[in-house]
């Protein structure tokens, strides 16, 4: 992804506290969680790459004290020998859909500060408020083996608040089935919208590519973001347990110290393929640590956004 | 299949431990809620069941480790199966007794009869006197009939319990045994205690005949010139018989007594002062031959040694202790006395001081530290010391010398008065009685005033109060310490009569040893000393040794009073058993294999536990 480590480097820590999702997670509001998390976004890219990007000049306007010298346009002021800063304006032609796997495997928080479904939903909120500030069209989708919400996308202020309201709502459900609502929704979507999934994609990863490319295939732009627990990148567990699943009664008592390897093989195995799988099929494929700052999500977005241009 | 120590089988209980383990283990593994679970299972995980059964190999594994390990220690054996023949074990008399004419091949035709009933038993054949010795060991009857011949009647006494405990040892292992006793039945071999049988064996007695009459000399002594054989008649009647004596190898003429029945009767030769050996005999073909003659010898007499220490050479001190102690006695010097110089003194070694009874110390001039050592190992290997003061003893270098903490302060005093015995029952006054007052003539002119305190004890005292002759207290020592000297620089007594017994009673005392014995039993001979009688040389020393005259009573015991006089034990089964059962363990050593095993089933454990 160009530019990720830039940006990230030019993120400071001041700006970084507001993205870590501990900090996220103790705030009040998603609104407040969302604008958090995007203006601190946003107040780290005015160093990066990205200024200025995907959003139109709109207007001059006369410069004020504590406008950035950036935005000043040297030409006019060379010409006129007055100060004036360049205004910019977001376009507003696009469709985005926020697709968010509410099964029971993403209640599930083991070493992060927030379950993965408080995290997917903050990161759902935070790009639903950076896509209304860019004037895009949003709407919020919820699954887990079937559609249980939705909200279709619209631009209409107050539509934003709509969606932060839903997702502060949000509750578990039942097991996933991450392949069948996307097999629904690949002909619900119009051609040039953008569907952003937010999930763990601990389900059969064929019925999950097969999904994810028939939405593809339809025409929709798709980003997806793999929401996983440290504990289950890292399996850190000790002594001997016994292993039950959320959605499930499988169990499997193991010895960690014994089996991690092979666990850490498998998962390895999981997202090399999403990422082979997805890549190959014209997908964004992004793992996510749920214990780390959401502002690879939205770079993420950002880049996806911007080569749809 | 047996224990030796069953009750280390008790520490099998600690199988709970790793039953408990095994289950607290199966408690510390809590559910934990996972999502990719499914991913646990598609790694090769240690799937539950493969978990369940590698605990349950590993909790047999150490459950058996653990039984054996309390088996190996309890000492497993397998019993063996009961003998099915029994032994008898043939115990002949052989002591002096059984020599009476035909005594002994009536004994050994019952013994042979003896072996001959035995039947099928394994036949063990012991012959007994004093002690108790094995002939023939338990096996055919063949080997035991044949051990019969080589036994003949010796010179010892009956002891019917050397019998039972030898006949116990060799039945030791058998639940039914039996022992037949041939004797002559003689009462006196119950005069000592301890004819105890386990009540397992089964006795049986066969009289090997009685004796009606026997005459013996039962003692000998020479002592004033004279000769005496004392000759007891155990018979019923009157015997009338020739007494003869053989005196220093010479031939003394017979003769011929009457002893009247049931008494006994001395008879005296004359012989020379210096006679120093003697058999005396008397002619009894009809009793037995071996108490018909007994050996005397006179006491020998070792005189005690006396090691007086003076100054320096050409010193005069030492004098006249050396001639009281020499004077002369009725039968010669009591003591062999000897002068040295201190030097010479301290030359000396523990061995050589060893040899000496008393050392007299009469200077510490010329006596350095090297004497220190050999003098203490001296009065520890029970030697006597006599000190007495003079102008050169040291009371530091003497101190040194013995030890003496604290050490001997002394300080001289004038004219302390004359010598008065405070002690009369202490050995060296005691024989004075009452001329002890002649002590009083004694003019003392100079001493050392010692403090007696608690280290010694004051025998004779001056008149002034002050100790004269004290004895140091002390379980080791006898020291005797003189405070005035005995050379005749600081008082008169060597002058006094008194001072020669005085000198003889204080060495007497310091050097009393007991008396060596030179008469022996034939059962109680020093090693190295044939079983007979006769007169032998044992290395310098010349023995008498005799039979044992209790031997020539002819009274018996019937056999039904034989039986009960018998004590007969139950209480040695127990022990029996367990030394039975110890002996088969011993040669088994399973609780070995136990170990072993237990080592496998510990690797075995390790490396299942390893996986």
């Amino acid at each position: 992804m160009p530019g990720t480590d830039s940006a990230r480097a030019a993120g400071s820590s001041r700006d970084l506290r507001f993205l870590d999702p501990a900090v996220i997670a103790r705030l009040g509001s998603m609104e407040l969680k969302a604008r958090t998390v995007v203006e601190g976004f946003l107040s780290g890219l005015h160093r990066s790459p990205y200024k200025g990007f995907s959003v139109e000049f709109a207007e001059y306007r006369q410069y004020m004290p504590g406008d950035d010298l950036s935005t000043l346009d040297w030409k006019v002021y060379a010409r006129s020998d007055r100060h004036y800063v360049k205004k910019f304006e977001e376009e507003t032609n696009l469709e985005c859909h926020l697709l968010l796997d509410v099964s029971a495997s993403m209640a599930y928080r083991g070493g992060a500060a927030m379950s993965k479904l408080e995290y997917g939903s903050v990161l759902a909120a935070s790009l639903a408020y950076l896509m209304h500030r860019q004037r895009d069209a949003t709407g919020l989708i919820e699954f887990d083996e079937k559609i249980t919400g939705r909200l279709p996308a619209s631009g209409r202020a107050g539509h934003l608040h709509s969606i932060l309201l839903a997702l502060e709502k949000i509750a578990p459900g039942a097991r996933s089935n991450v392949g069948r609502p996307l097999h629904q929704l690949a002909d619900a979507l119009g051609k040039r919208s953008l569907a952003v999934v937010i999930s763990d994609l601990l389900d059969d990863p064929d019925s999950v590519v097969r999904g994810l490319k028939h939405l593809r295939f339809r025409g929709t732009d798709v980003i997806v973001f793999q929401l996983l627990d440290p504990h289950e990148i890292q399996f850190p567990f000790r002594g001997a347990s016994r292993f039950t699943d959320v959605e499930s009664d499988d169990a499997v008592t193991a010895d960690p110290a014994r089996v991690r390897a092979g666990y850490l093989e498998q998962m390895a195995a999981l997202r090399g393929r999403y990422e082979r799988e997805l890549k190959g099929a014209g997908i964004d494929f992004l793992t996510l640590d749920t214990s780390k700052p959401l502002d690879f999500a939205l770079l993420a977005y950002l880049d996806a956004r911007s080569r749809r241009k | 299949m047996s224990f030796l120590t069953p009750l280390y089988l008790f520490g099998a209980a600690l199988i709970a431990l790793p039953v408990i383990l095994h289950l607290l283990r199966r408690d510390v593994a809590p559910p934990v809620p996972f999502t990719a679970v499914s991913l646990l299972r598609k790694s090769p995980v240690d799937r539950s069941r493969r978990h369940r059964l590698r605990d349950l190999i590993l909790l047999a594994a150490r459950i058996c480790a653990l039984l054996l390990l309390a088996a190996s220690f309890a000492r497993p054996y397998h019993a063996a199966a009961p003998a099915t023949t029994r032994t008898t074990i043939v115990a002949i008399d052989r002591s002096f007794s059984m020599g009476a004419p035909s005594r002994f091949e009536r004994a050994r035709i019952l013994a042979r009869q003896a072996i001959d009933q035995a039947g099928g038993d394994r036949v063990g054949v012991i012959a007994f006197d004093d002690r108790a010795d094995l002939v023939a060991r338990p096996g055919p009857a063949g080997e035991a009939r044949a051990a019969l011949a080589g036994i003949t009647p010796g010179f010892g006494g009956t002891r019917y319990a050397a019998a039972f405990d030898k006949a116990t040892e060799l039945l030791a292992d058998e639940d039914h045994a039996r022992l037949v006793v041939v004797t002559d039945l003689q009462r006196s071999g119950f005069d000592e205690s301890g004819a105890v049988l386990p009540e397992r064996i089964e006795l049986s007695v066969l009289d090997a005949g009685a004796q009606a009459t026997n005459l013996s000399v039962s003692n000998a002594t020479i002592d004033r010139r004279r000769v005496t054989a004392t000759v007891r008649n155990y018979g019923g009647t009157p015997r009338t018989a020739d007494v003869r004596a053989t005196i220093d190898d010479r031939q003394a003429p017979a003769r011929q007594v009457t002893i009247p029945a049931n008494d006994a009767l001395d008879v005296t030769f004359d012989a020379a002062a210096d006679a120093t050996r003697a058999t005396l005999s008397v002619d009894d073909a009809d009793g037995y031959a071996a108490d018909n003659q007994r050996f005397a010898i006179t006491e020998s007499r070792t005189l005690p040694r006396v090691l007086i220490v003076g100054g320096g050479p050409g010193a005069a001190s030492g004098f006249y202790l050396t001639r009281a102690l020499q004077a002369d006695a009725e039968e010669g010097a009591d003591f062999d006395v000897r002068s040295v110089t201190g030097s010479a003194f301290a030359a000396m070694t523990a061995d050589q001081l060893h040899e000496q009874s008393v050392v007299a110390l009469l200077s510490t001039h010329g006596i350095d530290r090297r004497a220190g050592e050999p003098l203490r190992t001296f009065l520890k290997r029970g030697g006597g010391l006599f000190v007495a003061v003079a102008p050169d003893v040291d009371a530091a270098v003497l101190s040194a010398l013995l030890d003496w903490q604290p050490p001997l302060l002394p300080r001289d005093i004038r004219a302390p008065g004359m010598l008065a015995a405070t002690d009369l029952r202490h050995p060296v006054f005691r024989p004075f009685d009452a001329v002890a007052a002649n002590f009083g003539q004694v003019l003392v002119e100079r001493a050392w005033h010692i403090d007696a305190g608690s280290a010694w004890r004051v025998v004779a005292r001056f008149t002034d109060g002050a100790p004269a002759l004290v004895e140091r207290i002390g379980p080791e020592a006898r020291i005797l310490l003189f405070t005035s000297d005995v050379d005749r620089r600081w008082n008169d007594f060597p002058l006094h009569p008194a001072f020669v017994p005085f000198a003889q009673e204080v060495v007497r005392y310091l050097g009393a040893h007991p008396p060596a014995v030179s008469a022996y039993l034939v059962g109680d001979v020093p090693a190295g000393v044939a079983p007979s009688p006769g007169i032998v040389r044992a290395g310098e020393r010349t023995l008498a040794v005799n039979v044992d005259p209790r031997e020539s009573r002819v009274d018996r015991v019937t056999p039904a009073e034989f039986q009960q006089l018998v004590t007969r034990s139950s209480a040695e089964t127990r022990p029996r058993a367990e030394r039975l059962a110890q002996q088969v363990e011993s040669q088994q050593n399973y609780w070995r294999y136990g170990l072993l095993l237990m080592l496998a089933t510990l690797v075995v454990e390790a490396f299942v536990g390893s996986r």
